[in-house]
């Protein structure tokens, strides 16, 4: 069930959402469900050419999953804005946690919102993500 | 600083695309992100919710450029070095949600252009944005990718 406006409270943390590893074949399947196919996320041997230890993901990817604890949150249809900024790379085997914090409770033009800060770790202490985003509750 | 000559392009839009939001796209993508919600596959269940059809993720507006038609969606031809580019960051902003069944107008653009100090000195940063918009003209969603340049 999805949260509800007036549960909410500044500082509530939101359910963690993780994907204990990630495969080469979830970066192809992201590959081929976005269309975005750079080799770098999916070519081993021209990504070790240049250098590269492997293929590594694509960031839109970990933003996707990163969707995930919106959802579980505030439902599918609650997402008014979503932000990211990608801080390191997401290798294969990776697991990636992703976390949210309550960080505003408002009502704007009818609509009760929620102002989320979002973050996704790759290992302790290393973000690959950082985010925000408001969600419209019931 | 020399002129970037990319400055001119800001604000120039690229032929626009109609796109189909289809429920094929809509499951495949879903999946792919590790969603599991069922108003992302089963039409009955999105029904329930009020929904009209199945619900688009919400970073799916980033896969409907491949829908769009050949040479449609995007935005003017930058000129960048592309190994020299990173993917900074992207925001996407919804007026109301994406469903399957829509039927988009996809408009690409250069959004801005700014800069700002990277580890081997000034890198500077493209927004492109890419709005979604019914066939009423008014706009349903945007999507805006941040990419820099820079050593």
């Amino acid at each position: 069930m999805a949260a509800k406006w007036q549960d909410v409270k500044v500082g509530d943390v939101l359910p963690t959402w993780e994907h204990p590893a990630v495969t080469r074949t979830d970066l192809v399947k992201y590959a081929g469900a976005s269309g975005d196919y750079n080799p770098m996320h999916h070519d081993e041997t021209l990504a070790t050419k240049v250098g590269l230890p492997s293929v590594f993901a694509h960031g839109m990817y970990s933003m996707g999953l990163l969707s995930n604890v919106l959802v579980a949150f505030g439902g599918p249809a609650s997402v008014e804005r979503f932000d990211v900024q990608f801080r390191a790379i997401t290798w294969p085997d990776d697991k990636v946690t992703c976390t949210g914090k309550v960080t505003g409770r408002r009502e704007e033009g009818g609509k009760k919102l929620v102002d989320l800060e979002l973050q996704c770790e790759t290992k302790p202490g290393t973000k690959s993500i950082i985010g925000s985003a408001t969600l419209a509750l019931g | 600083m020399a002129e970037n000559p990319n400055q001119a392009l800001v604000g120039k839009e690229g032929p626009p695309s109609t796109v189909h939001v289809d429920k094929s796209r809509i499951r495949q993508f879903a999946r792919a992100v590790g969603l599991t919600d069922p108003a992302y596959f089963d039409e009955a269940e999105a029904k329930k919710r009020g929904y009209p059809s199945l619900i688009a993720p919400p970073t799916l507006p980033i896969a409907l450029g491949q829908d769009a038609e050949p040479g449609g969606g995007g935005g003017p031809q930058v000129k960048w070095d592309v190994r020299k580019l990173l993917h900074e960051g992207t925001e996407i902003i919804y007026d109301r949600p994406i469903f399957a069944g829509d039927v988009l107008t996809m408009r690409g653009q250069l959004k801005s252009i700014g800069t700002r100090e990277g580890k081997n000195g000034v890198r500077t940063i493209y927004t492109m944005e890419s709005a979604f918009y019914d066939q009423q003209g008014k706009r349903v969603c945007a999507l805006l990718l941040r990419t820099s340049e820079g050593q």
